[in-house]
């Protein structure tokens, strides 16, 4: 189908009316006569359809025959294109003309795209691509793009990869960063590991180096733990033939650490509380002087007071401000709370625990928790509350 | 209807041999595809053609074909191809090749 349409594009068809009153006739002996016709169509007594120029002129008899009329409405395909091609030169010269010069401008790199920087500055690589000839208005078959791709990575050290690739004038260059080993312990060096708090030391785990801790021995921020040597001989082990290295210290020291929290709660607590009574006050602020809108007569003893102000956009408008000043008054009422003994206890010491509690870091473990002293006088109940965590407390020291 | 020996024959042959019976029994073939195009072949021309209606002649019968905006894509003398929205097809006789 597809095929037919083209070539008969190629060699050139002719679009026909036929007008005649046995047009069915007509197209049997088109056929029975091996004229092909395709897409014909019919609009009252006229049929139109397309034909190639050969067998239009087989047409006259089978025309003479149904009594049709038959005109040509349209020369279609490309040797019509041409013809007419040929008459207008300067427009066929033009448009040669324009494609070629966006085929030619097409052959040059005017845009250059940097992806897969994260943390390299692009303005960086595109510098070294330009170095290397990669740039703005340069002839694309004169780079060769692998050569500039790995002069890309050997040039910059963080770049493992470079790849370049063009799209139409835009050319892409693909960046694969390194990734960056960690630096290398340093070799030959003695790192010790020290407490980075006090405590009691109940287990110790050296993975590198030497302890110089037992377990139940109480240890102050600083001290040495682990000593960054190995191979060291100690009394009654050891190895003898082994000459002691300087290492940086590796293990765990775990330690048990106190931490305390002190409350005090009084048995009677006097507060002040809003009554939930409420009395509002308007004043005007015009320069100095001071006016009471409204709300002259203050109804309460004690109160909460409360102002917002606001000048209207009055000092926009009238070059100097007048401010309107709301106060809301709350009146107070004086409350006595009375604790029992064992109220005020309960009380300090849940605010003792939590203030313990905040000095321990996240990761600690809490293994006990306890009330150290409990002193009570008339008034009021003092309690100290004591953490005990087990921590890691080996850090190396800054 | 009388039938002739030989297409008596033919009809027989084509069934023991499961043969295409539009070739053995000179019967048309038809082909549609949805309702966007139909390819009869071996017809026997053109009776009328209106894009509301098309009717082919298949020798004993005729087929009527319904439809709107209906086109002769191709008339050959072995194959017509109709396109356009067919609406019906139909057959004004039975057609079994044993006439």
């Amino acid at each position: 189908m597809f095929i037919r349409r083209f070539w008969s594009y190629l060699v050139g068809y002719l679009v026909v009316s036929v007008a005649g009153r046995q047009l069915e006739r007509f197209v049997n002996l088109m056929a029975a006569s091996g004229i092909i016709m395709w897409d014909i169509k019919r609009q009252g007594t006229v049929l139109t359809g397309k034909l190639s120029i050969g067998d239009f002129l087989r047409l006259r008899p089978i025309a003479r025959k149904t009594h049709s009329r038959v005109r040509i409405c349209r020369k279609a395909g490309f040797p019509f294109l041409w013809a007419r091609a040929r008459r207008r030169t300067v427009l066929v010269l033009g448009a040669i003309i324009f494609v070629s010069g966006v085929w030619f401008l097409s052959q040059f790199v005017w845009f250059v795209e940097i992806n897969g920087c994260e943390t390299l500055d692009p303005n960086v690589i595109r510098q070294v691509a330009e170095e290397l000839g990669l740039k703005r208005g340069v002839f694309k078959h004169s780079l060769d793009l692998d050569r500039i791709g790995d002069g890309l990575a050997l040039r910059i050290e963080r770049v493992a990869w470079a790849g370049i690739d063009y799209a139409g004038t835009l050319a892409i260059v693909d960046i694969i960063e390194k990734e960056l080993a960690p630096s290398p312990e340093p070799v030959g060096v003695r790192i010790d590991l020290v407490a980075s708090k006090e405590g009691m030391v109940e287990e110790v785990v050296v993975l590198r180096g030497t302890a110089t801790v037992r377990r139940g021995q109480t240890v102050r921020a600083g001290d040495l733990l682990i000593r960054g040597i190995a191979g060291e001989q100690l009394p009654g082990e050891g190895y003898p033939h082994v000459q002691p290295i300087p290492v940086k210290a590796r293990g765990i020291v775990k330690a048990r650490i106190w931490y305390t929290g002190r409350a005090r709660v009084p048995l009677e607590l006097v507060r002040e509380c809003r009554t939930g009574r409420h009395y509002q006050r308007l004043v005007m602020k015009a320069g100095r002087q001071e006016i009471i809108l409204w709300g002259w007569r203050l109804p309460f003893e004690a109160y909460d007071a409360v102002a917002t102000s606001s000048d209207l956009g009055t000092g926009r408008i009238f070059g100097f401000p007048i401010e309107i000043t709301k106060i809301d008054f709350y009146e107070l009422e004086r409350a006595v709370y009375h604790f029992s003994s064992e109220e005020a206890r309960q009380e300090a010491i849940r605010i003792a625990s939590n203030i313990a509690l905040s000095r321990v870091p996240q990761e600690a473990e809490i293994i006990l928790r306890s009330v150290q002293a409990v002193t009570q006088d008339e008034m009021g109940v003092e309690v100290e509350v004591m953490v005990e965590t087990l921590e890691n407390i080996a850090t190396y020291p800054p | 209807m009388r039938v002739s020996p030989a297409k008596k024959i033919r009809t027989r042959l084509a069934d023991t041999f499961e043969l295409p019976k539009d070739v053995l029994l000179d019967l048309p073939r038809l082909t549609i595809i949805g309702t966007l195009q139909l390819v009869v072949e071996n017809h026997r021309g053109l009776i009328e053609y209106t894009p509301a209606r098309v009717r082919i002649s298949l020798g004993a019968a005729e087929l009527v074909v319904t439809g709107t905006d209906l086109v002769i894509s191709s008339a050959y003398e072995e194959e017509i191809m109709i396109l356009g929205h067919l609406g019906s097809v139909e057959f004004t006789r039975e057609l079994t090749g044993g006439e």
